[in-house]
């Protein structure tokens, strides 16, 4: 009998909770260690998530990567790994104190779906595609994911919070993790996506709304990439571009609830 | 540290005032298609929540006669396919190769002319730092250095400046360009596919074939389904479903292949796709019977459709001559139809005989003790049956998929140019302060990595520093 993901699921969420209220102690009194102990917090929720993914993986026989909760987890994971990617290439300043939160907030609306294990695929998921398209479009969503809550901080810190960090590097954090999310959405979710689904629907392109949706949270970011490099628009409207990109994003994620398509399984 | 693409330049030939150049300004303009990429954004976006090609009275039944109305005349209805759209998008087309022609000189210069040194004004603020070396000797070691870095390094006289500037990872400047052009042949192929290509659905029942030219005049082939399964697992979950199909030339067998999600069939251009199954609403397979013995035994016997089949140790016989999925029976006429296609009071009309000649007819509807015939009827029970299925094969051809893949392909190149290569330029400005004394200036500007070029600068300042027994030596730069 193979062993269950959710007690990993649920320590890694309250791993995230921890980190969250940690962080936000350290906004409070501002001691270093606090932010420190927040972000092992974090890493070790992450290792956790990273246990849980794997267990189910090897239960199912299959990624993690059909069905609401399993894609909601992924999404979760990823924001921690893009964070934990960024933090540790270049010691950036700390944006923690919002990105535990968006983590927290993905892997609860996670737990608000069933977590029931179904190794048989439908026959429409039984394709390498799967684990291309879904894994680069996942890390991509969680790197957009990152660029959001610097974005939402940067707004915060335009209207004087002083404990933020500065807006030039808020800014800054925000094109990093796009330039990581936006080839990898690019390629994960349309290139792959529109190769798969010529092999199994016969139509590269179908105006499916999972489709229109990916396509609409393309746009967003090809102009926020524009609007930055050719127009320079940086700061405000630059961040609440990158904030319009999530919000898609999360709007084609929930959409399943209510659009039907054909992608209805995440 | 960041630097911006070229600024948008006016062409030498503009003309002040010509309504043509004030067109093709803003056609070309960054900010138009900035408006463009947005608005198809929100457009798109509405398609999403807006009910899509549906009758006329659905839309008045479910947004009210004013809404209904605004979005059956608007288009809101079909967005993606109404004109409005198609005219944003050709524009969105306009301005991306607009905007690219406009800048390929300037871009393909940037990325594989030799950089210009110059006296660039990032030089006025920058750091300076005193080398006890001569002017030429310092400016040679620095240009090694940038050599052996793998920047490629131009040097020019100013007066009594030296100056030396250093170019690395220039073909990202033409990255963008790339994926413009991507874009369009992506952009193309799906006008291609969309007037051109085609996707109909086709059910086939087993040993049926379909004549490729009713769809595609001088196809010259067709299509035949010779077998269907599904395969279930041991709790009966559906593990997948697979047809055989036949590709005949007349007669003639060309190819048969086994189909499934995801691995369609593929021959002269046009795609065979496992869309679905069903079951044919005219037969079964076989329908499984209980007969009632005289001496109160039962047997069970599968009988195939519309096959004469004798009953084990007796001389009845028992053929299934019909079939409805959805028993219905008139009561004035006695005539049986089926009140829908689903499986829902499946019942078969068996024909029963002895010695040749048929003795008893009627309906036997599944799982009950009722039939609508006489005498040796009563004897027979419906148990359950094997339904025929039909395959459900999607026919498409998408004649511009190859272009749009390679759309694909170089948008990737385009991506990974403008994404992970970095672009750095130094420039260095070398002043002879005294003699065998230098001012050494350096700027630069990376686009990707501004905080690693900061760090090659301050490792240059620092060679720069400890380059004095290097520079009266030999006079070469070593790592």
């Amino acid at each position: 009998m193979p062993g269950s993901d959710v007690p990993f699921f649920w320590v890694s969420l309250f791993a995230y909770l921890g980190a969250t209220i940690l962080y936000a102690a350290n906004v409070a009194l501002s001691r270093r260690w606090l932010e420190r102990v927040a972000l092992v917090t974090l890493a070790t929720g992450f290792g956790f998530h990273s246990v849980a993914l794997v267990v189910r993986t090897i239960a199912t026989g299959h990624p993690p990567f059909t069905g609401m909760y399993e894609y909601a987890s992924c999404l979760a994971w990823a924001t921690v790994l893009s964070y934990l990617v960024l933090q540790l290439r270049r010691k950036a300043e700390n944006i923690g104190v919002f990105v535990a939160p968006v983590a927290f907030a993905v892997i609860v609306v996670a737990s608000l779906f069933p977590k029931d294990m179904e190794s048989q695929l439908v026959p429409a998921l039984q394709s390498y595609w799967l684990q291309i398209h879904v894994t680069l479009a996942v890390i991509g969503e969680g790197a957009f994911a990152v660029a959001f809550a610097s974005s939402v901080m940067y707004l915060f810190k335009m209207r004087g919070a002083k404990w933020l960090p500065s807006l030039e590097s808020l800014d800054d954090l925000t094109y990093r993790a796009i330039v990581i999310g936006y080839p990898l959405f690019t390629l994960g979710a349309l290139f792959a996506g529109a190769i798969w689904a010529w092999k199994a629907w016969g139509a590269p392109w179908g105006w499916d709304p999972k489709e229109v949706g990916s396509l609409v949270i393309w746009l967003i970011y090809s102009a926020y990439l524009h609007a930055r490099i050719t127009a320079g628009w940086r700061g405000k409207r630059a961040a609440i571009l990158s904030i319009l990109g999530f919000s898609a994003a999360i709007l084609s994620f929930l959409g399943n609830l209510f659009l039907g398509g054909l992608h209805t399984y995440a | 540290m960041e630097m911006n693409l070229p600024q948008e330049g006016t062409p030498s030939n503009e003309k002040q005032g010509s309504i043509w150049m004030s067109v093709y300004s803003f056609l070309s303009s960054a900010k138009f298609g900035l408006f463009l990429l947005l608005t198809v954004g929100c457009v798109s976006l509405l398609g999403m929540f807006v009910l899509q090609n549906a009758p006329q009275e659905q839309y008045l039944s479910r947004y009210g006669e004013f809404w209904g109305r605004f979005i059956l005349s608007s288009g809101l209805g079909s967005v993606y396919r109404v004109w409005w759209y198609l005219l944003l998008i050709c524009l969105t087309c306009v301005n991306l190769v607009l905007c690219s022609l406009k800048r390929v000189k300037f871009s393909f210069s940037q990325a594989f002319s030799r950089p210009l040194a110059e006296d660039h004004g990032l030089l006025r603020t920058a750091r300076t730092a005193e080398v006890p070396l001569e002017v030429s000797n310092l400016n040679d070691l620095i240009g090694k250095r940038l050599r052996a870095k793998g920047f490629s390094v131009n040097s020019s006289e100013v007066g009594q400046a030296k100056l030396t500037v250093g170019q690395k990872g220039g073909v990202s400047r033409i990255g963008f360009l790339v994926t413009h052009l991507a874009v369009i042949l992506v952009l193309v192929a799906g006008i291609v596919n969309g007037t051109m290509g085609y996707r109909i659905q086709r059910p086939l029942n087993m040993g049926e074939s379909f004549d490729l030219n009713e769809i595609k005049p001088g196809a010259g082939f067709s299509i035949r389904a010779d077998d269907f399964v599904i395969e279930t697992t041991e709790d009966g979950k559906i593990r997948d479903y697979k047809s055989t199909l036949t590709v005949l030339d007349g007669e003639r067998e060309v190819l048969t292949k086994v189909i499934e999600v995801n691995h369609p069939l593929t021959y002269n251009g046009i795609s065979f796709y496992q869309a679905s199954y069903g079951e044919d609403p005219t037969k079964v397979k076989e329908a499984r019977i209980v007969f009632a013995g005289e001496e109160g035994t039962r047997t069970i016997i599968d009988l195939p459709f519309r096959v004469r089949k004798q009953i084990p140790d007796t001389e009845v016989e028992a053929e299934v001559t019909d079939y409805v999925p959805h028993f219905v029976k008139d009561l004035a006429t006695g005539e049986v139809r089926s009140r829908s296609l689903e499986p829902r009071l499946p019942a078969i009309r068996l024909e029963v005989s002895r010695g040749g000649a048929v003795v008893a007819a009627g309906w036997l509807v599944k799982g009950m003790d009722v039939h609508s015939g006489s005498g040796e009827l009563g004897r027979f029970h419906f148990f359950d049956y094997y339904p025929a299925f039909y395959t459900g094969i999607d026919v498409a051809a998408n004649p511009g998929v190859a272009l749009m893949f390679t759309g694909f392909g170089i948008a990737s190149i385009g991506i990974f140019l403008s994404f992970f290569v970095p672009y750095k330029k130094i420039w260095v400005k070398v002043l002879e302060t005294g003699k065998g004394r230098s001012e050494l200036r350096m700027a630069g500007v990376s686009r990707k990595d501004p905080f690693t070029l900061k760090r090659e600068i301050d490792g240059l300042y620092k060679f720069a520093a400890t380059a004095e027994t290097r520079g009266k030596g030999e006079g070469s730069a070593r790592e």
